[in-house]
């Protein structure tokens, strides 16, 4: 096995300082540091168990909640599909909104009129035009209300299922600033339409930003009374309103930017739903403007956009210092969740160089991008070899589905693949799957299809559907199962089918679990199925961990096709 | 005729001059900035990437021809039905619902009934603290040549302090710290104040100099206030007096 050189981890970790972003500098020193040679936990135990306990047990808020979401998605998933699920697509769903404000809002301010007196017409005269800039107008505020919405949706759903720490914390790290510039990008856009909103949030947001004292002048004292606003300074507050969705921008990019095959475009049908609800609530709810901003007058009422402007009520309430102080706290501490605590993982996957020939497939399928190619370090004649920043890996085992060297047919004595896990080996793999084997082939009736379960420890518990006749095996992701495994289980006439019990599909905690091993079943992602298994013996249920029941009908229906399938065909062919 | 004028009757053609003018020449500097080398990538990049992209085709094709008689592994699908649609359609419905209830409503009440607004801002530098001392010919020999100024005053000046009544009642008085690291700078202040509306007799007093008593400015006006008006009392640098806006 190959450990990664601490004095390279020190390496990464001034290469992470110097290029800021996809880097975790004091982290991955830390835990290149630490002594790798002493296992944390045992091979026997269940693979993640630590992770598993963590992630699981100590949550007596979150996990009922965790449940109300997943069966709210199962419902979800009825009318549009696991692909189609919006409830599974918010984050993609903010960055599609995102592009539709955008092109409304290039629209708009080609018809808009930059003067401080002609400015409220020109938005007026667009929402009479309700057909086509009323309509343009409309998406852009409510594309932008249903940004936040998606936004904050997708915050919580990755909160509640824990997807915000290991790897993951730059990306929850980088959203918070995603949310203050979307907050800034909408607010100093109703400044524009230059209504008593406008003029009240305008206000406001200066008066609020004065409190720094950081500015020479106070800048409310450009709204001071009638005539007090110039055109220079209203062009300003354009010129503000057109850079903040461009650093948004620059941030979301950021913020996607450590993700292995990030997705950030929702399925075409989705997104086609989205615009044409957008154009329904358009017309039917247009947006309008209150009336005209004076200066000489205070508005009495306004009609805030609460997805914006929920806080100004507190500003109103306590005021400028204590607001900034409670935004300033609970900044942070939303920064700061990923170490409170910090997870505990189990050791970071380890490659072998005996075995690794440089075939980039652990390097392509890592979600995380936490395995890298590098020169080759030694003298075998490859070009390149697989090296795993430990900061990075969370330890899922996909690469060791993904690594062709990964296969259990090999008969040495101590099993070992290119890239592997010192927690959850390839080797106590293939003994669990002997051992269910061996289990299945004890408890035999000829009448009962014999039938090894692999799931995955963020799926469904598999221990409710063991029985006479079926055996589990538990993996840390559904995607460290070697298609080879799914062979093997068949070969040697001790099961007669194996179910794949997937996590929900598009919805695998490791991000990319369940699409690679479909690719895999299906032939088109390496490692492959070969194509002597026989794929009636085979079945593939996508279930959540509150959908066991559903599991179990799966398996029901499975075992019934297998019992008028002739037993175990693949084991003939092989004796063949 | 097109009325080149034109702000909201339609497109204003006369602000899409610049865009058409100025856009191409900041895209050309964009491209030149560095655009290009992100759509023109090496050609020994372009080679080796459709080297790689024809090789995984032409593998996946043999990989597809094989596999083509395979039957499919047997997995759990979703069934569209029509009750799909109407399901599609209830969500998006949820989704628009939160939009069409709080993008606008419910209002939010600023004032109550009958109250008027007060803006007091100021932005006035106060005396400096120590006196101009008027510099010696011996002294100013000693100076570079661009530091020989005929008096020689401290930086640092006195705090503003102001007061306001209403009706005879004091409403807020705060002595205003000069601004910059150095003290040197103007004394800021900006306050808003609710107050009802109808008649009263406002008073706003400046004191800039370090001494205990006395006023340095004063305005003292009756004011008939309608409710939400805004009158803004704004110390005017350069007349050296409190005005009323």
């Amino acid at each position: 096995m190959r450990l990664l050189d601490p004095r390279q981890c020190r390496t990464w970790s001034r290469l992470r300082k110097v290029h800021i972003l996809p880097g975790k500098p004091f982290a991955s020193y830390r835990r290149c540091r630490a002594d790798l040679s002493q296992p944390r936990s045992n091979p026997d135990m269940d693979p993640g168990s630590e992770k598993k306990e963590s992630l699981l047990n100590k949550k007596p808020i979150r996990q009922p909640l965790q449940n109300a979401l997943l069966r709210l998605e199962a419902l979800a998933d009825k009318p549009f599909g696991p692909k189609g699920n919006p409830l599974r697509q918010m984050g993609t769903i903010s960055f599609y909104l995102f592009w539709l404000v955008s092109i409304s809002g290039i629209y708009v301010y080609v018809l808009f009129d930059t003067h401080v007196p002609n400015a409220y017409q020109s938005v007026q005269a667009m929402t009479e035009q309700w057909w086509l800039a009323g309509i343009m107008r409309s998406i852009h505020r409510y594309a932008s209300d249903g940004m936040v919405l998606a936004a904050v949706f997708h915050l919580l759903r990755e909160f509640l299922f824990d997807r915000y720490r290991d790897a993951r914390w730059f990306t929850w790290f980088t959203g918070v600033p995603i949310l203050w510039f979307l907050l800034f990008s909408g607010i100093s856009g109703y400044w524009m339409v230059w209504d008593e909103l406008a003029q009240y949030v305008a206000i406001a947001s200066m008066e609020w930003l004065d409190w720094l004292g950081i500015f020479g002048e106070p800048i409310a004292n450009n709204f001071l009374t009638r005539g007090s606003l110039t055109d220079r300074f209203f062009t300003l507050m354009l010129f503000m309103h057109i850079f903040a969705p461009l650093f948004l921008l620059a941030i979301m990019w950021i913020h996607v930017l450590r993700m292995n095959h990030a997705k950030i475009n929702p399925p075409k049908g989705l997104a086609l739903g989205v615009l044409a609800m957008l154009v329904v609530l358009s017309l039917v709810y247009p947006a309008t403007s209150q009336a005209p901003a004076d200066l000489g007058i205070a508005p009495a009422t306004v009609r805030l956009d609460w997805f914006y402007m929920a806080f100004y009520p507190v500003f109103e309430e306590y005021g400028a210092g204590p607001l900034w102080i409670a935004v300033t706290v609970v900044s942070v501490f939303i920064m700061a969740m990923p170490w409170i605590p910090r997870i505990k993982l189990p050791r970071a996957a380890v490659v072998d160089l005996e075995k690794c020939n440089g075939c980039t497939r652990c390097f392509i399928d890592c979600p995380f991008g936490a395995v890298q190619m590098q020169a080759r370090t030694d003298a075998r004649p490859f070009e390149q070899e697989a090296v795993v920043d430990i900061s990075l890996c969370t330890a899922c085992g996909i690469c060791v589905g993904a690594c062709p060297t990964s296969t259990p047919f090999r008969h040495s004595e101590d099993l070992t693949t290119g890239i592997d896990l010192p927690d959850f080996p390839l080797k106590a793999m293939k003994a669990r799957t002997v051992k269910a084997m061996e289990v299945l082939d004890a408890e035999a009736t000829p009448d009962e299809p014999r039938v090894v379960v692999y799931g995955c420890i963020h799926g469904a518990d598999l221990s409710p559907v063991e029985g006479p006749g079926v055996k589990g095996v538990t993996l840390s992701c559904i995607s460290m199962l070697p298609p080879s495994f799914l062979d093997f289980a068949l070969s040697k006439n001790a099961s007669d089918g194996v179910l794949i019990a997937s996590c929900r599909s598009c919805d695998c905690y490791n991000r990319l679990g369940d699409r690679w091993m479909d690719e895999r079943l299906d032939g088109v992602r390496d490692p492959y199925l070969r194509r002597r298994v026989p794929r009636d013996r085979l079945f593939v249920s996508y279930v959540g961990r509150t959908d066991v029941d559903e599991l179990r009908r799966d398996l029901d229906e499975f075992r019934e096709k297998l019992k008028a399938l002739p037993a175990a065909a693949l084991a003939e062919e092989e004796a063949r | 005729m097109i009325d080149l004028t034109a702000t909201y009757h339609g497109i204003p053609v006369f602000y899409i001059v610049p865009i058409l003018f100025f856009g191409p020449i900041l895209i050309w500097m964009l491209y030149m900035m560095g655009i290009k080398h992100i759509i023109y990538l090496p050609g020994e990049v372009i080679a080796k990437r459709k080297r790689e992209r024809e090789e995984r085709e032409q593998l996946m094709d043999e990989r597809r021809k094989k596999m083509g008689q395979t039957e499919k592994v047997r997995k759990r699908e979703t069934k569209y039905t029509a009750m799909s649609w109407v399901g599609q359609g209830l969500f998006y419905a949820l989704f628009a619902l939160p939009i069409y209830l709080w993008s606008a409503d419910p209002a939010y009440r600023l004032t109550n009934d009958g109250e008027a607004q007060i803006k007091l801002s100021l932005s006035k530098p106060g005396d400096h603290k120590t006196l101009c001392v008027k510099m010696s010919r011996e002294e100013l020999r000693k100076l570079p040549p661009q530091k020989r100024g005929k008096q020689k005053c401290g930086r640092e000046r006195w705090p503003v302090y102001i007061e306001f009544y209403m009706d005879g009642e004091l409403l807020y008085a705060k002595s205003i710290k000069p601004s910059g690291v150095a003290s040197d700078g103007p004394s800021l202040f900006y306050q808003k104040f609710q107050v009802p509306a109808g008649t009263h007799k406002i008073s706003v007093r400046m004191r800039e100099t370090g001494r205990e008593e006395g006023f340095d400015s004063q305005i003292e006006e009756t004011v008939n206030l309608k409710a939400t008006q805004v009158l803004a009392v704004d110390y005017h640098t350069e007349e050296s007096r409190f005005i009323l806006r």
